[in-house]
């Protein structure tokens, strides 16, 4: 959301730096709408980091400007969960089953586009069908099947059963037929293999999808909780959603605990997010091939 | 969401689980040949036992620090691995799973309303039989008679209770005097305490009279404290399973209907689910008087700024015969899968764990309510009660408790989906949406599917 709003922020600013007509009214509109989303989005994120640093009295009585901070939620949140592993784990399950995802999506959907073969269609409609089924239903065979290949608290036995998804394949394979076919008939008249056409004509061409099913799989792996808590058993073979459950007590929760145990999930996430926006900007922006 | 979607998690494994694990009868494990002290001392090396848990944040380094002095006290014999398996609704759905690949932990701390269906899966050796094989380990007469009652079947312990909770009336003191309630105002009854939050609603702008968190647990101790059973038959405690919920007898009728008025009339506050958030406006000061759960006092400590008490949870039924239901969680010994050895282990560590010395440390770490009568009588608990009256109040309430039928709460193992679908009618009448009678029958013919369902599964 706020990714695709700066291009026009930044014009806006260059707009105004040249201020020589005064501004009118549909940039005054243009940066109230801007301001009002940046508080949306904006604002959730300052409570979590203020709530973290707050003493319990303020927050009970629901402060939203700090007048003592204290760091003690935050010692108390690394007291109880090993973070620093599960963070570990996180980003290697996040690595694997992103991974994972494009290499399979991308097979399956350049091979339901540009080859011409019977069952295509037949083929995809299966694809899709899986999107209906609920991952509820599917913990228990999945659960029998990791558990049988001996692959329980191990990395390979998160990410396994998500190896493949039916959401990208979908994604890519509207974003290839979207492109020119010709294309790709050239390169494979030129002596291309398929693999090669895949990875050095197809997939260049359709970065900006790419970019989204990347992102949809990143952040569908980062934020899997049951199945990751499901499989593993020990304390440092686990994920951080699952580390950050355990700051929450049945009876009686404290919030400001919860807030910092959050913050330390979410400052890594958004300072990728701040230092990787030129490039996912980049990706997003470039819609056709040069 | 994170919350729901794991109770719709447990709720498909439980599912999963018809056919496999519950043997359909109504087994109370394999009776009188539970393993004893000779059973560990044939063990070579030290016997592992895994404990599997839901408690977070301070609960759980309460308890990794009784399980540590445990593991030291016991070096070279018995070496326990406590490990935390996500919120109790995780845990069920995990410890079912694990039901269907024969890999139980040895010992399993599940939540209350697990009772039911840990009882008719036949996973479990019963902890009766347990403490009659290992003689001076844990004397059963030792545990709150509310405690034991709840975790009996046919007048039988199946598991040991560990960290017990009761419902509790917290009351704010000063808003009751601005509202020119006397100091000394009767709060022994629901009608007494209706009465008094329609006052404070009257005579204090801007202020509520009753807050509770909006869940089923509430309704199942308004039906308590009536003294009326929750399931029929007998809550499914004395012969048979039970086989129907019932929310429409005329005594819990008027019960859930004085509440349901409070919130109709306006002086009753609506503040979701989460106890939490009803902690938090307690604590503002927006409102006299709470239900919330015992386990909620050290949260109402840390940021309440007014005199507040805390008071047992009103009665509506005759005091012989009505009372709470304890919540919680109580210690599974499981016997299928494994070794003699490891079952005596378990029941070492469960005997440890409810035992005076560890309940009392437990119990000041964390505000849950020592489950052993014994250590009422520690000097050092008598100190902690002196400087924590809101602690005193809930272990006075549970010794009050009378253990009937009614307190006993109702024993099935739809319980967790009956749970969920007995909220959505009852949170309708309580807004206003729905007359209360519509909705109580609604509720009650819901929970009897539920129930219907489950029996069918379980092949009773």
């Amino acid at each position: 959301m706020t990714v695709t709003t700066t291009p026009t922020a930044t014009a806006t600013i260059a707009a105004t730096r040249r201020s020589r007509p005064p501004l009118r009214a549909r940039d005054m509109l243009r940066w109230l709408w801007l301001v009002a989303l940046t508080v949306v989005v904006g604002f959730p994120v300052y409570v979590t980091l203020l709530t973290g640093l707050l003493p319990p009295q303020d927050v009970a009585h629901g402060a939203l400007l700090p007048t003592r901070l204290t760091l003690d939620n935050f010692r108390e949140a690394l007291r109880n969960v090993p973070f620093g592993q599960q963070y570990v784990v996180s980003v290697l399950v996040t690595a694997l089953q992103t991974g994972g995802q494009l290499l399979t999506s991308s097979l399956a959907a350049y091979a339901l586009v540009f080859p011409r073969w019977r069952g295509r269609a037949v083929a995809f409609a299966v694809i899709v069908a899986t999107l209906a089924i609920p991952g509820e239903s599917l913990v228990i065979p999945n659960y029998d099947l990791v558990t049988g290949l001996g692959l329980r608290d191990s990395l390979l036995g998160i990410t396994l059963p998500f190896l493949a998804a039916g959401y990208p394949v979908f994604l890519l394979r509207q974003a290839f037929l979207t492109l020119p076919r010709e294309v790709w008939e050239a390169a494979r008249l030129d002596g291309c293999g398929d693999l090669r056409c895949l990875f050095l004509v197809v997939l260049p061409m359709a970065r900006p999808q790419v970019t989204a099913a990347t992102l949809w799989s990143a952040l569908a792996a980062w934020n899997g909780y049951f199945w990751p808590l499901l499989i593993t058993d020990s304390p440092d073979r686990r994920t951080v959603q699952v580390g950050i459950s355990q700051l929450v007590n049945a009876e009686s929760t404290s919030p400001g605990v919860i807030y910092a145990g959050t913050t330390l999930v979410l400052l890594p996430t958004l300072l990728l997010v701040i230092v990787g926006q030129r490039f996912l900007l980049r990706g997003l922006a470039r819609t056709s091939p040069r | 969401m994170r919350r729901s979607a794991s109770v719709l998690a447990a709720l498909v494994a439980l599912t999963a689980l018809s056919g496999c694990g519950g043997n359909g009868k109504n087994d109370t494990g394999n009776a009188g040949r539970a393993p004893g002290p000779e059973a560990l001392k044939d063990a070579k090396g030290p016997v592992t036992v895994t404990l599997w848990h839901g408690l977070g944040d301070t609960n759980a380094v309460a308890l990794q620090k009784l399980v540590d002095r445990f593991n030291d006290q016991q070096r070279g014999k018995i070496k326990v691995k406590a490990v935390y398996q996500g919120q109790y609704p995780d845990v069920l759905a995990k410890y079912t799973a694990a039901i269907r690949d024969k890999s139980t932990p040895s010992l399993l701390l599940s939540y209350d309303i697990s009772t039911g269906f840990l009882h008719d899966a036949g996973q479990t050796v019963p902890a009766q039989d347990l403490a009659e094989a290992n003689p001076g380990t844990l004397s059963l007469d030792d545990i709150r008679p509310a405690a034991r009652n709840y975790y009996s079947a046919q007048g039988k312990l199946m598991a040991v209770p560990f960290n017990t909770s009761m419902p509790m009336l917290y009351v704010n003191d000063d808003l009751l005097k601005k509202a020119g309630l006397p100091a000394n105002t009767p709060l022994n009854t629901l009608d007494q305490v209706v009465a008094a939050a329609k006052t404070v609603h009257r005579e204090v702008p801007r202020a509520g009279g009753l807050v509770q968190p909006f869940d089923t647990w509430w309704i199942e101790q308004l039906t308590a404290a009536a003294g009326v059973p929750y399931c029929g038959p007998d809550n499914g405690r004395k012969g048979s399973t039970a086989s129907s919920v019932k929310l429409t007898s005329p005594q819990q009728r008027k019960a859930i209907g004085a509440v349901s008025d409070l919130y109709t009339s306006g002086a009753g506050l609506d503040t979701g689910e989460d106890g939490s958030n009803a902690v938090t406006a307690f604590q503002q000061g927006k409102v006299a008087m709470m239900f919330n759960s015992s386990g909620a006092a050290g949260k109402v400590k840390e940021g309440a700024d007014f005199r507040y008490r805390a008071l047992p949870y009103p009665l509506s039924g005759p005091a012989a015969t009505s009372g709470s239901v304890v919540g919680g969680a109580a210690m599974w010994v499981n016997g299928p899968g494994h070794s003699a050895a490891e079952q005596a282990a378990s029941w070492q560590v469960a005997a440890f764990l409810a035992s005076p010395a560890s309940q009392e440390e437990f119990s000041r770490a964390t505000g849950y309510a020592p489950i052993n009568k014994k250590v009422d009588a520690l000097p050092g608990q008598k100190k902690t009660l002196a400087a924590r009256p809101d602690l005193k109040a809930v272990i006075d309430q549970f010794n009050r408790t009378p253990a009937t039928t009614a307190t006993a709460g109702c024993l099935t193992g739809a319980m967790p989906t009956v749970r969920a679908d007995v909220l959505s009618p009852i949170q309708s009448a309580f807004a206003g949406k729905t007359p209360l009678d519509a909705a109580l029958k609604n509720a009650e013919s819901a929970a009897n599917r539920d129930i219907e369902r489950y029996r069918e599964q379980a092949g009773q």
